[in-house]
C-alpha cells in the first residue's frame, strides 16, 4: 500500500538529520476530536502549550475510550502537565545548544512547521491507574486561523512512552480548534 | 589439446551437463568440435559408434549429437575431437507453457464463478502496463488527469500488479486473474508517479470524479493514509450514493489504527490475509476492517522484464492445496526448471543420504552442518546446494527447501540438477504434516510478474469479487452487494466480526449462493462500515 507522502517533510527530516532541529518560542491551543485508535468512536485532545523566552508551561487532557487493545480497560484517559514544548523550525539547533535536549524537537517524527509538547501525565481511568511519560506533535492546518468546522489541523502523532498507557499512540485528523501562534510580542521579542 | 586437458574438460562438461537433464539415465545432448580434416572421420566413427547426430554444422566443422553418459569418455578420447562439451538449452524470452495460479485465486473462490459482464472496474494506482502479454489491451481505458502521469504506463509496477490480480489473462502464461477473459472493462486512474510518492487526498478526490465520469461501478483504492480529509470524504460519499461501491486498503503500520480513504464508512477497508488464512502482521486492525482477502507473497503482473529480482518462482501443490515460493537461482549456470510430481519426503536437514527416494520430492529444512573432516576443524554449513544434490543422489526429482525462520528466502546454488525451491517456515510445517502426499512442484521464471506483499494485494481481490458477484445479480444496489459480500464472507479469527479480519474471507460463490437464496435487499440510507454500528 502507499501511503501519502509528501516530499517536502522527507527533505526536511534528511537534512535535520544531520544537525538536529531546532525548537522555538511559540504556542498552541487545541480543541477537538480525532479518531479513536482503531476503535469505533472519536478521541478528544484539549491542549494548551507555550514557550515563550525558554518559559514553558501548559495542560493537557485526553480521553479515547474506544481504542483498540484499551477497551477492556475502559480506554485511555489521563490529564497533563507540559514540561517542554516549542514550535519546531527547519532551522538547526544553534551550536552552543547541541548537547541541550529541550531544544531539539524528537527529529524522526516532529519535523520543521509542527509543534511539540512533551508532558507527564496522570491516568483518569481507575482501572489503570498510574503516571507516566509522553509527547504530541501537532500540526496547524489553518495557519493559525480558526475555520469552526471540518479539518483544523492534524496531530501528527501522540505517543505515550511509559506509565500505565506505554505503547498507546495515535494520529488523525483533527475537528475543532488547532492553532499555533506566537509569543506575545513582549515576550519572544525582548532582548 | 593435450590429454590433461581434454578430460578436465570433459569433467567440467559433464558436471555441466546435470544442470540440463533432471535425470541421471537420460541421453544427453552434446556438440562436438572436430579439426578441420577430421570431420568425415570423425562422423564415420559417430555412426558406427550408434550415437545419434542431430544436426551437422559443415562450415564450423561441428556436429550437435545425443548419446549415453557412458559413452562420454570413448567419444571424447577419438582421434580429431578438438572440442566437446554441452549443447545448452535456449527458449523463448516469454513465459508461454506455464501459468502459475496464485493461491488467492481459489481462495476467494475466483475460479468457481463467471463474470457475466455489465459492470466496470476503476483502479486508482500508479498506472497500467497497457500491452503487457498477461493484461488485457480491450475494455480498458483511463484517464490522464490524475496528475502523475500516463494512465496507461506504470514504472512502479503497483498498480500494474493490482490490476493482474483482477483481470490477468488465461492465456498459457503468468498469472491469472479473477476474470481472465479480458471481459471485464476497466478504468484506470494514474494518481502515483514513477517513485509512488506523490498523491494527496484531493488527487483521490479527482480520481473519485474520473471513476465515476466514466461510468465505473466499483472503485479499487490500493492506498490510504493516516489522516482524514473533508473533500475526499465528501467526494466519497457522494459516490456512495450515486450507486458506486468503493473497497480500500485497510493500511500496512501493522498496529491499531486508521487509514482513510478504508475507514471512510462508505468504503469497505479490506484487511490482508497469508496462504494459511492467517491475518498478516502488518495489516492494520481497525473498527472499519470489513473484509479480509489474500494479500501475502501474491503473484501478479510487472511492467514487462522487472520481475526477474523475484525469479524463478516455485509453486507447490497438493491435494487442495497451493503455496507459492522462490524457485532457486544461480548467477552461473542455468537452472533446470518445469514440473514434476512425486511422493514429498521428509529428509530432515539433509546432512545425509534420505535413503532411496526414486521419483519422489525431498522436503529438507533450511540450515545444519556437515561435521569437520579433520579433528579439531570448523564444521561446514549444509547449503542449499548440498540439500538438492543429496536429493538426486538419491534418485529424488525434486527439492524443497523449508525455512527454518518466519518469512520466504531466495535461494541461490551453483548447479543443481533437479528442480528445487523454497518456502516459509509456515509453509513448510504444513508440507512436514502432509508427507506421503502426492506432491507437484512447477519451477519457472516469470520476467513479466512478481511477488508483492500488502493491504494492496488483499483489496484487488475484494473488487474483482464485488464485480463478479455484481454482475450475476445486476439488479443490486453496491449497498446490497456489500451486505452480501459481508454475510457470505468466511469467518475468520473470532467468532463474528472482529478488527483483524472484519467479517471474514471475501468469498465469490458463496456470496452468489447468498443473494440467490437472500436476495440484496439493503437501506436506502446511509450505512456504517466495519461491523456496521454507528461510530
Amino acid at each position: 500500500m502507499k501511503h501519502l507522502t509528501i516530499p517536502g517533510v522527507l527533505f526536511v527530516a534528511a537534512a535535520t538529520a544531520l544537525s538536529g532541529c531546532a525548537k522555538l518560542d511559540g504556542k498552541v491551543t487545541v480543541g477537538g476530536t480525532l479518531n479513536s485508535k482503531g476503535g469505533a468512536g472519536n478521541a478528544v485532545l484539549t491542549a494548551n502549550a507555550s514557550r515563550c523566552d525558554d518559559e514553558v508551561k501548559g495542560q493537557a487532557t485526553y480521553k479515547d475510550q474506544t481504542a483498540l487493545d484499551w477497551q477492556n480497560v475502559g480506554g485511555v484517559a489521563f490529564n497533563a502537565e507540559v514540561y517542554d514544548a516549542g514550535f519546531c523550525s527547519d532551522q538547526p539547533v544553534h551550536p552552543d545548544h547541541i548537547g541541550d535536549s529541550t531544544k531539539h524537537c524528537r527529529q524522526d517524527v516532529c519535523t520543521g512547521g509542527m509543534y511539540q509538547a512533551d508532558f507527564t501525565y496522570k491516568s483518569t481511568n481507575s482501572k489503570t491507574p498510574g503516571e507516566g511519560k509522553g509527547f504530541i506533535c501537532m500540526i496547524d492546518t489553518g495557519n493559525g486561523v480558526s475555520s469552526g468546522f471540518g479539518a483544523t489541523g492534524l496531530l501528527k502523532t501522540m505517543q505515550i512512552e511509559s506509565g500505565p498507557y506505554q505503547g498507546y499512540s495515535n494520529a488523525g485528523t483533527m475537528s475543532g480548534n488547532v492553532q499555533i501562534s506566537a509569543c506575545p510580542s513582549d515576550k519572544s521579542n525582548k532582548s | 589439446m593435450n590429454f590433461t586437458h581434454k578430460k578436465t574438460m570433459i569433467a567440467a562438461s559433464i558436471a555441466t551437463l546435470f544442470s540440463f537433464s533432471s535425470l541421471a539415465t537420460e541421453p544427453v545432448r552434446m556438440v562436438l568440435e572436430a579439426k578441420a580434416n577430421s570431420v568425415a572421420e570423425i562422423k564415420q566413427k559417430l555412426n558406427d559408434i550408434g550415437v545419434q547426430i542431430n544436426k551437422e554444422l559443415p562450415t564450423l566443422d561441428s556436429f550437435a549429437i545425443t548419446l549415453e553418459r557412458e559413452q562420454l569418455a570413448d567419444i571424447a578420447n577419438l582421434n580429431g575431437v578438438s572440442a566437446f562439451y554441452p549443447d545448452v538449452p535456449r527458449k523463448l524470452m516469454s513465459e508461454s507453457g506455464t501459468e502459475l495460479i496464485p493461491y488467492g485465486l481459489p481462495m476467494v473462490q475466483g475460479d468457481q464463478v463467471t463474470y457475466q459482464g455489465g459492470k466496470k472496474v476503476c483502479i486508482i494506482d500508479s498506472g497500467y502496463s497497457l500491452g503487457h502479454p498477461d493484461l488485457p489491451v480491450n475494455n480498458v481505458d483511463g484517464a490522464n488527469d490524475g496528475g502523475a502521469g500516463s494512465w496507461y504506463e506504470d514504472q512502479l509496477g503497483h498498480g500494474t500488479h493490482v490490476a493482474g490480480t483482477i483481470a490477468a489473462l488465461e492465456n498459457n502464461q503468468g498469472s491469472v486473474g479473477v476474470v481472465s477473459d479480458e471481459s471485464l472493462p476497466m478504468h484506470i486512474v494514474r494518481v502515483f508517479n514513477s517513485r509512488g510518492e506523490y498523491a494527496y487526498a484531493s488527487d483521490i478526490a479527482g480520481a473519485i470524479e474520473d471513476c465515476q465520469a466514466a461510468g465505473s461501478n466499483i472503485v479499487s483504492m490500493s492506498l490510504g493514509g493516516s489522516f482524514s480529509n473533508p473533500l475526499e470524504e465528501r467526494a466519497i460519499n457522494q459516490l456512495a450514493r450515486d450507486g458506486v461501491l468503493m473497497i480500500a486498503a485497510a493500511g500496512n503500520a501493522g498496529q491499531a489504527q486508521h487509514s482513510y480513504p478504508a475507514s471512510y464508512d462508505s468504503v469497505v477497508s479490506v484487511a490482508a490475509i497469508d496462504d494459511h488464512k492467517v491475518h498478516a502482521p502488518f495489516s492494520q486492525r481497525a473498527s472499519q476492517v470489513e473484509l479480509a482477502a489474500p494479500g501475502v507473497s501474491v503473484f501478479s503482473t510487472v511492467p514487462e522484464g522487472r520481475g526477474h529480482r523475484d525469479n524463478p518462482a516455485m509453486t507447490v501443490e497438493q491435494d487442495g492445496l497451493i503455496f507459492q515460493g522462490f524457485g532457486m537461482n544461480s548467477y552461473t549456470n542455468e537452472l533446470p526448471d518445469g514440473t514434476v510430481s512425486g511422493e514429498l519426503v521428509d529428509c530432515g536437514i539433509g546432512d545425509e543420504s534420505c535413503g532411496d527416494v526414486t521419483s519422489k520430492i525431498c522436503l529438507f529444512e533450511r540450515g545444519g552442518f556437515h561435521p569437520s573432516e579433520v579433528e579439531g576443524g570448523w564444521p561446514t554449513p549444509i547449503t542449499f546446494g548440498d540439500k538438492i544434490n543429496q536429493c538426486a543422489e538419491d534418485g529424488g526429482v525434486g527439492a524443497i527447501i523449508r525455512n527454518h525462520l518466519p518469512g520466504p528466502i531466495p535461494g541461490t546454488v551453483d548447479n543443481i540438477s533437479i528442480i528445487a525451491g523454497t518456502v516459509t517456515m509456515k509453509q513448510g510445517l504444513t508440507l512436514l504434516e502432509n508427507v506421503g502426499k502426492e506432491t507437484t512442484i512447477t519451477v519457472h521464471s516469470y520476467p513479466n510478474h512478481s511477488f508483492k506483499s500488502g493491504t494492496s494485494m488483499a483489496t484487488p481481490h475484494v473488487s474483482a469479487v464485488a464485480a463478479v458477484v455484481w454482475s450475476n445479480f445486476p439488479e443490486c444496489s453496491a449497498t446490497g452487494i456489500r451486505l452480501a459480500l459481508q454475510a457470505s464472507a468466511e469467518d475468520l479469527g473470532e467468532t463474528g466480526y472482529d478488527h483483524k479480519y472484519g467479517w471474514g474471507l471475501v468469498q465469490a460463490k458463496d456470496a452468489i449462493d447468498y443473494i440467490q437464496t437472500n436476495g440484496c435487499k439493503a437501506p436506502n440510507g446511509k450505512i456504517y462500515g466495519g461491523d456496521g454500528t454507528p461510530r
